[in-house]
């Protein structure tokens, strides 16, 4: 549809292609867009944008397009500084400033900005070093935002859950609170995490699986290991499986001691409900 | 002399930007600071921390919603969802009132998540007054637009920025806040006398002040809320509390914040200047 103020238009999609060009605005106002918008600016911008005593049009764009750029990667570089840490700063900048092209935001809401990050690092970044280990850092702490702002709800509370009679345990399934991430990985994630927040300087480790828990409690997001038989327990329970269906399938897993889970599980829930994950329990 | 807003809206007093940094500090010493903004976008689509301690800190103190992201200048469709959202906002904390800036920040669909400028002319101004008085409606109250830092000028403007911002005021009846260190930033950018700019600024219409810090790059400013106020910009303020007397006023610092204190010094360098502007309307009444 025409815009009621086609001048207005044409000026603000020029403009807007001009400053999130990744290569500055001159060359942006050449792109086939920005030429089909005005193309008299390119023939001479200040046929668009005046000049000031000192700095040319082009100076004055520019100073848009080094914010745009500027503003965008320290979003995500405050989201992603593990992610940060591996590659170093010149590869994370020269990375997002083509993820934020590629992806540029559709959303008014900042902490969307880098949703696609951690697939974009895996399907389309060229040549990334430990692709797999950098892609699952990446994962843990788009997760870890995912969380901080997750809805909040209420959780079941102990006198519910004591009235749960024994027999009905077997077939009760589980909803967790909106504020929970579980996260399976091929590397130990979480401890390299830890350690570069601690300050340290650790290699890039050697693949082991992992699994950790993302909730929130006490408005902070905390990140808690969690060992494989807890992991396909509640992964079950997160799909929707009873938790005698929850038990039975961890019990057949290979490498899996039943009677070992039969006399863990209950611990581990006391752990779980202490914590306020556990929403609702369908009996 | 003093001009009151029309709508009557209140002298907050002396306010700061509520900043994460700063959440601790506030809940545990409660500061004799007089009100509190919030950049608005900070507090919706998340129920996390942030909104935790907005709750709380809107108990004991007034809150003025300041967007960055309504695009009040844009050609896209008026983003009602998003409109509702900062009303639902203002209920909840109760806001004095609620305002964004004279600009643009995204277009096709894609958010550049910056302030930029309109040209200046006939047909932006239709076109701003016409959304201005959509987003009213939805939001029923006025809405508090910012001048906003520039660092380019259109050569399809036709009319001056303080011109632009009053017709558009007067045409959709919005309120206006008065940012003097955007003043001073735009008009350093674009070669202009800040008090020349000044001059005859629609005061009726002006309910909150900002002040700020920024960068000199020497061939131009750029508006990075990251110091203290120049003196240059305190005089603008002390012109305009001279001659329009007191209002809101807000210091903003969002880059290497400071400590709580810090930042509360800066904005009480505010009170004597308001003074001043008190002393001179009893001097005129004097007369
Ligand atoms: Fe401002």
């Amino acid at each position: 549809m025409e815009s009621e103020s086609p001048q207005l238009d044409r000026i603000e999609r020029w403009m807007l292609a001009a400053v999130t060009h990744p290569n500055g605005a001159a060359e942006g106002l050449r792109t086939p867009e920005a030429l089909s918008l005005l193309p008299e600016a390119a023939r001479d911008l200040e046929n668009v944008v005046l000049p000031s005593k000192n700095m040319s049009s082009e100076e004055r764009l520019q100073v848009y397009a080094n914010m745009y750029y500027w503003r965008l990667i320290d979003i995500l570089f405050e989201e992603h500084k593990t992610t940060h840490h591996i590659l170093g700063a010149d590869l994370f900048c020269d990375l997002a400033r083509d993820y934020l092209h590629r992806h540029p935001s559709r959303s008014k809401n900042l902490a969307l900005l880098g949703s696609s990050f951690p697939a974009y690092l895996a399907e389309e970044a060229w040549d990334v070093p430990h692709r797999d280990f950098v892609v699952e850092v990446a994962r843990l702490e788009r997760a870890t935002e995912e969380v901080f702002d997750a809805l909040r709800s209420p959780s079941i509370d102990k006198e519910e859950l004591a009235a749960i009679p024994p027999e009905s345990w077997a077939d009760a399934k589980l909803e967790f609170i909106p504020a929970t991430r579980l996260l399976s990985f091929k590397y130990p994630v979480n401890a390299y995490v830890q350690a570069v927040k601690d300050g340290e300087e650790p290699e890039v480790p050697e693949p082991a699986p992992s699994w950790v828990l993302l909730y929130r409690h006490d408005w902070r997001v905390w990140r808690s290991d969690l060992t494989r038989p807890q992991a396909i327990l509640l992964e079950s329970l997160r799909r929707g499986d009873s938790l005698g269906e929850a038990l039975a399938h961890t019990a057949s897993q290979p490498g899996i001691d039943g009677d070992a889970l039969a006399a863990d599980v209950g611990g581990w829930f006391q752990k779980w409900t202490g914590l306020d994950l556990i929403r609702s329990i369908l009996v | 002399m003093t001009i009151p807003n029309r709508w009557g809206l209140p002298d907050l007093g002396l306010g700061m930007g509520l900043r994460t940094v700063h959440y601790q500090h506030i809940l545990e010493h409660w500061p004799s600071i007089d009100w509190f903004e919030i950049i608005s976008e900070n507090y919706i689509d998340t129920e996390g921390r942030p909104i935790w301690y907005l709750d709380q800190i809107a108990e004991r103190y007034p809150i003025v919603m300041h967007g960055v992201s309504m695009s009040i200048g844009s050609t896209d469709p008026i983003d009602v969802p998003f409109l509702k959202k900062l009303k639902a906002l203002a209920e909840r904390v109760n806001a004095v009132w609620l305002g964004d800036h004279v600009c643009w920040t995204g277009v096709a669909g894609i958010n550049g998540h910056d302030l930029y400028p309109v040209p200046y002319n006939e047909e932006s101004l239709r076109h701003m007054v016409d959304r201005i008085r959509i987003a009213q409606d939805i939001l029923e109250r006025p809405l508090v637009l910012e001048n906003p830092s520039t660092y380019l000028t259109f050569r399809s403007s036709t009319i001056s920025e303080p011109e632009f911002i009053a017709r558009m005021a007067e045409e959709s009846d919005c309120a206006l806040l008065l940012d003097v260190n955007n003043v001073y930033v735009t008009c350093r950018n674009h070669d202009l006398d800040p008090n020349e700019y000044l001059e005859g600024f629609p005061y009726d219409r002006v309910v909150q002040i900002h002040l700020a810090g920024h960068t000199d790059k020497g061939t131009h400013c750029i508006d990075t809320h990251d110091d203290h106020v120049i003196d240059e910009v305190w005089e603008l303020y002390r012109r305009v509390m001279a001659e329009a007397g007191n209002r809101a006023t807000l210091l903003e610092w969002d880059d290497k914040i400071p400590q709580f204190e810090v930042v509360h010094d800066e904005v009480r360098k505010a009170e004597r200047f308001r003074q001043a502007a008190t002393a001179s309307e009893e001097a005129g009444h004097g007369i």
